[in-house]
């Protein structure tokens, strides 16, 4: 059997930081980052004796709108638990989280894949937990432990094992950001740890229902090491059967540099963390007001704007997508539209000229000089006529540099499209009377010389002569003088 | 109610604790006399009773999500048997990975 008859079965566990000011049980600040060790903590957070940790109704509002994005059932009755471990990060020697009843369960995340196709992508749970603190790991050998990040806020949200390639998990991890994003409660950047995946990879023939053993994946540190180590993972097991070895159930370490996964540790025996009920946090009855109350605070999510953009407004697909990327893009290119209707170009511009300028610049829309109503404005003085497409993307530079209204730098520059019958055959006996050589060539038949032609009266007219009517008029002056029948 | 050696081991184990072999006997006859204890607990008729996960009526106890300031980094650190740059010091707690 080759590597195509095998597929992978491919299910995810991601922790997303949310972005609360506070940490989850304690008035410690979560802005941690590049800050002293052991600066942002207190009692609680280090576990010391004697403390009571209290829940951060934010964490619970951020909780409650990421199960509604992503469509799962609501626990009413939630409430946390203790899972044992022992590790220098967990100054408690537990991790307050959640065990049977996570806050939601029974979710989904549509994917969009690259040949335009849909699916839905189960999520099994959503839990709310406390992040660990850090470990260094020193070059002689020591630990040394920062609690800054002990007791950040964490989601965890556990897929069901439906993705069957690297592609899809991919999808589903862009998918899950924007989501995220979206609704404000996480930054989701792999980079500075604000979402952490972990991978569970199984491989089985094509056509089969049963599982394969599966292998977990940790320390990836960016979507594009998430699938080349599934990538990597799934050559290794398809391998591994093929020699009629056995997988082994291991936890792998994915190595970036070397490209490759190794050995962490082997699951003898199923972990056990003793689980109970967290006895210093009372339990958490969600009512209907409060879901209420928190579903009136999410904003139109990326599925429904998309389509309704789609439907709405009769532009591509594709454009539609990669302007709901953007929450602030998408509402920018929307009020274009309503400053001139037509939605198809105005999101060519978006696309092509503004992001290319912006992305240049590393500006956000929202820090753009052009406001979306100028943007329409010029596509309507295109679509009426009074520029030409190529002046128009001189008077975009400058609205991009200045901040200018289109119709202003039209005038001030003297740009407005030359579209009068007679001024534009006045240039063009002009041009035919100076490049006779090339009325010669046409009428020997070497039609190439029209081009030039049409290039000279360009020229002449500083590119604001209507394309269209110079075309037109130059053939019928050609005909009528000269007899040249042009195709 | 008999326990087996084995977890007795893994109960150690799982506690980070030591045990030297000859002590496994003695605590495997505490473990059964505890269990034994609690088991006095089977004779109540529990049939129709929801299980209690906390003792108080409360729920929903919330707090704002407003910052106050941590504790200044020397209490923080104390305690700590050992420090560098405010940074807990520890000995080696993994393998080579
Ligand atoms: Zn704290």
């Amino acid at each position: 059997m080759s590597q195509e008859e095998f597929e992978t079965v491919i299910g995810l566990e991601v922790h997303v930081q949310l972005n609360t000011k506070t940490k989850i049980f304690c008035n410690c600040s979560t802005d941690y980052s590049n800050k002293p060790a052991n600066t942002h903590v207190c009692e609680v957070c280090m576990g010391l004796p004697g403390v009571l940790p209290v829940l951060n109704q934010n964490v619970l509002q951020y909780a409650m709108k990421a199960c509604m994005a992503l469509e799962c059932d609501i626990t009413k009755e939630t409430k946390f638990d203790r899972k044992h471990y022992f590790y220098p990060d967990l100054p408690k020697a537990y991790q307050i989280s959640q065990f049977d009843k996570p806050i939601g369960e029974r979710g989904r995340i549509r994917i969009e894949l690259e040949d335009g196709s849909e699916r839905l992508i189960g999520v099994t749970r959503i839990h709310m937990e406390e992040d660990a603190g850090k470990s260094l790991h020193a070059e002689n050998g020591e630990t040394l432990v920062d609690y800054n990040r002990a007791c950040v806020p964490l989601l965890e949200i556990v897929s069901e094992p439906d993705m069957r390639t690297p592609e899809e998990a991919r999808a589903y991890l862009e998918k899950l950001k924007l989501i995220m994003r979206y609704i404000g409660v996480s930054d989701c950047d792999m980079e500075n740890g604000s979402l952490r995946c972990d991978v569970n990879v199984s491989v089985r023939p094509v056509g089969t229902e049963k599982f394969g053993t599966k292998v977990e994946i940790k320390n990836m540190n960016s979507f594009r090491s998430v699938v080349r180590a599934l990538e990597y993972e799934k050559k290794r097991q398809v391998r591994q059967i093929k020699r009629d070895q056995r997988i082994l159930q291991q936890t792998m370490l994915w190595d970036d540099v070397k490209g490759e996964t190794r050995v962490m540790r082997t699951k003898e025996n199923a972990d056990d963390y003793r689980y109970f009920p967290e006895p210093d946090l009372p339990p958490v009855h969600i009512t209907q007001d409060m879901i209420q109350e928190v579903s009136q605070l999410l904003p139109e999510l990326p599925d429904k704007k998309v389509d309704r953009i789609i439907k709405t407004y009769q532009i591509p697909a594709y454009n539609a997508r990669l302007m709901a990327e953007d929450r602030e893009l998408s509402d920018y290119f929307e009020e274009a539209v309503r400053s001139h209707n037509n939605p198809v170009s105005i999101s060519n511009w978006i696309l092509s000229e503004l992001l290319r300028e912006l992305n240049k610049d590393l500006l956000p829309i929202r820090d753009c000089k052009i406001k979306a109503s100028h943007l329409g404005k010029l596509v309507y003085l295109i679509d009426s006529g009074v520029i030409s497409g190529k002046i128009a993307k001189d008077v975009f530079e400058e609205m991009y540099k200045e901040g200018s209204e289109p119709e202003s730098i039209v005038k001030s520059r003297g740009l407005t499209q030359i579209s009068d019958d007679s001024q534009i055959q006045e240039i063009i006996l002009a041009v035919l009377t100076n490049n006779s050589q090339s009325v010669h060539d046409m009428q020997a038949g070497k039609m190439k010389a029209f081009g030039f032609l049409v290039g000279q009266i360009m020229k002449e007219t500083r590119g604001k002569a209507n394309p269209g009517k110079v075309n037109e008029i130059l053939k019928s002056l050609l005909r009528e003088k000269y007899q040249i029948e042009c195709p | 109610m008999s326990i087996e050696v084995e977890t007795v081991r893994r109960l150690f184990e799982l506690s980070k604790l030591s045990v030297a072999e000859e002590e496994i006997a003695s605590f495997q006859g505490d473990l059964e006399a505890m269990l034994d204890y609690a088991k006095s607990l089977e004779e109540v008729n529990t049939d129709g009773v929801e299980p209690t996960f906390f003792i108080t009526p409360q729920a929903n106890v919330f707090r704002e999500d407003v910052v106050s300031p941590s504790l200044p980094s020397e209490k923080v650190l104390q305690e700590a048997p050992t420090k560098i740059h405010r940074y807990f010091r520890l000995p080696k707690v993994i393998e080579n990975i």
